[in-house]
């Protein structure tokens, strides 16, 4: 009997628990959809109400912030570019490495893989500085694509572990069954092992596009100048110019925040699985 | 990581040609000089964009230097600066403490939030989607949006506290002595999703088997995980934690678009301060040298991190 009361108690607890950290975490969004489409008066008067008539100039307002018109869709571009720079780099550069390491001999094969895991050690505040230096040096500075290119080298060795995980499983004998079919290495790794690998790059690369898309740290340091930001550094600038609009301060919000829910919830397979695989990102 | 270092064997590779008859021994050694090129512009970009920076913040730290010009020489004039500067010590702390706490709270509630998602609960495919919303929306945004939820009156924290009858005047921002609480909370609450992915894979892993035994064996809930899940998962959940602490202890983000740093730098954590130091004063000197120091610290904690979770398994 009282084992029974303490596990149906365990179990309310359990359901209360789950429940309220959802609600913790998907009430935020909620509301800034909410209050980016209300007046700036109606945020003070009825903050909670449901029934209100939606203040669509928020977002126009939200658009024409900052010191030139349309500066949140330039932010957005430049995240573009520079997200899709890191990606290329990343990609391109750590998954042939990642398939052919798997035919070096194993001591050789292990020195590597200890070699570009202590790139994943190296914390970001010991590079900022320097790459403001080398970036300024060389006149590479507001530049989203030349950001892009650290980025991309900083999700490297994440990359590359993780891809290289998942050729080591791979199986041989359709390695072996390509050779005997006369395909050289090159074609082999291009024609069989790429498009089965699909799947994995896109998990992998989910973890890049998900750091380089909300980091601000190395961005805010190589793209100071507002027309080059992206969206996460010019979000900071931006709550300032509106402390007294709140209705555009959450369309502006809304913008920044809803895009990436969405691309996320369509792809959340690919997300879960690249996230429970290898748990390691920058 | 823990995953990622049982690949640190790889399975011995057949090498050979192919022979007569067709036979195939193995792929072509050819391979290996296909590996040596593949692995030269990754560590040439290693090299490059980590390596150099490295040496180069350690030659900083050593230096005066204001953001143009040549780099002046001072010995170790920045470390003794800073080891006598009170807000520098203050920083030190608060970085310690903000980074231990929130990584401690971050792995406990992801290790229950996955318990409770394997074990079935209703909703439980809905919930492993939403959780980490907070994750993936952009963290100046998330913080953008907690920094006005904490403003007395009009914040969103404010405005429920009040609809449920209780004070609207709570602005624990806006004071050096409660500022750390919000951003704890908001690192908290951002990095549960991540985390929790991690463990549930973690915990999916097990075997249903192990989980049928204990059944059998009269194992109730509660001790299967205390007793099998928990054991299982525990290097998952030390590597996380470990992870965890260089990322929050390395984190700008959140804490910038929260608070700037203030007030009155009461939340500036290490990277605030040594960005704020180089680019908001220009002694990019003093800056390279917190720097450093924070640096050594996490690759400590990260070599130990990686060195425990593979003598674990």
């Amino acid at each position: 009997m009282i084992k029974t009361i303490y596990s149906a108690f365990s179990k309310l607890l359990a359901r209360i628990g789950v429940w309220g950290w959802t609600a913790l975490v998907i009430f935020p969004f909620l509301f800034i959809m909410l209050f980016g489409t209300k007046s700036t008066i109606e945020i003070y008067s009825k903050p909670l109400s449901l029934i209100y008539k939606p203040e669509w100039q928020n977002f126009s307002a939200a658009w024409n912030a900052g010191p030139d018109q349309g500066t949140i869709g330039i932010w957005f571009i430049n995240t573009f570019f520079l997200v899709l720079t890191a990606l290329a780099v990343s990609l391109c550069v750590a998954v042939p490495a990642a398939y052919f390491t798997i035919f070096l001999p194993p001591k050789v094969g292990r020195r590597v893989l200890v070699g570009v895991l202590a790139g994943t050690v190296v914390p970001n505040i010991l590079l900022v500085i320097p790459f403001f230096k080398a970036y300024n040096e060389f006149n590479l500075l507001n530049n989203p694509i030349y950001a892009g290119v650290a980025y991309g080298v900083l999700a490297i060795p994440t990359t590359f572990l993780l891809m290289n995980r998942f050729f080591l499983d791979f199986p041989r004998e359709i390695l072996e069954a390509g050779l005997l079919d006369g395909l050289t290495n090159f074609k082999i790794f291009r024609k069989l092992v790429l498009p089965l690998s699909v799947g994995q790059i896109i998990s992998v690369g989910i973890l890049t596009l998900i750091w380089a898309w909300g980091d601000s740290q190395i961005a805010i340091v190589l793209l100071q100048s507002q027309s080059a930001q992206p969206i996460s550094v010019g979000m900071l600038s931006f709550a300032g110019d509106f402390t007294t609009n709140l209705g555009a301060t959450f369309a502006g919000l809304t913008i920044a925040a809803i895009p990436p829910i969405i691309l996320y919830i369509i792809l959340s397979k690919y997300v879960t699985k690249g996230i429970a695989l290898g748990g390691i990102s920058k | 990581m823990a995953e990622i270092s049982s690949s640190l064997a790889p399975t011995k590779p057949r090498r050979g040609r192919i022979f007569g008859k067709g036979e195939v021994v193995g792929l072509d050694a050819t391979n290996i000089r296909n590996a040596k090129w593949a692995l030269l512009p990754v560590f040439l970009l290693l090299i490059i964009f980590l390596g150099l920076p490295i040496i180069n913040s350690f030659q900083l730290s050593l230096s005066r230097w204001g953001g143009i010009g040549p780099l002046q020489y001072v010995g170790f004039d920045n470390y003794k600066y800073l080891f006598a500067d009170e807000q520098m010590r203050y920083s030190a702390r608060i970085t310690f403490i903000y980074a231990f706490v929130v990584a401690f709270f971050v792995i406990a509630i992801a290790t229950m939030l996955a318990a409770a998602v394997s074990s079935g609960v209703f909703g439980h495919k809905f919930m492993k989607v939403v959780w980490f919303f907070p994750g993936i929306a952009p963290p100046t945004a998330v913080a953008i949006f907690w920094s006005t939820s904490f403003q007395p009156m009009t914040g969103l924290v404010n405005i429920i506290s009040n609809a449920l009858g209780f004070r609207n005047d709570f602005a624990p921002l806006a004071s050096s002595d409660t500022a750390l609480y919000p951003v704890i909370f908001v690192g908290i609450w951002s990095a549960v999703g991540f985390a929790f992915l991690v463990i549930l894979g973690a915990v999916e892993q097990i075997p249903v088997s192990i989980r049928e035994a204990a059944t059998v064996d009269g194992a109730n809930i509660r001790q299967q995980f205390t007793k099998i899940t928990l054991p299982l998962i525990r290097p998952v959940m030390f590597t996380m934690f470990t992870l965890e602490l260089i990322w929050t202890f390395n984190g700008f983000t959140v804490v910038w678009a929260l608070t700037n740093g203030g007030p009155a730098d009461s939340t500036s954590i290490l990277p605030i301060l040594a960005y704020k130091e180089a680019f908001r004063y220009g002694r990019f000197g003093t800056a390279a040298a917190m720097a450093v120091i924070a640096g050594i610290f996490l690759m400590i904690v990260g070599t130990i991190g990686i060195r425990l979770s593979r003598s674990k398994q």
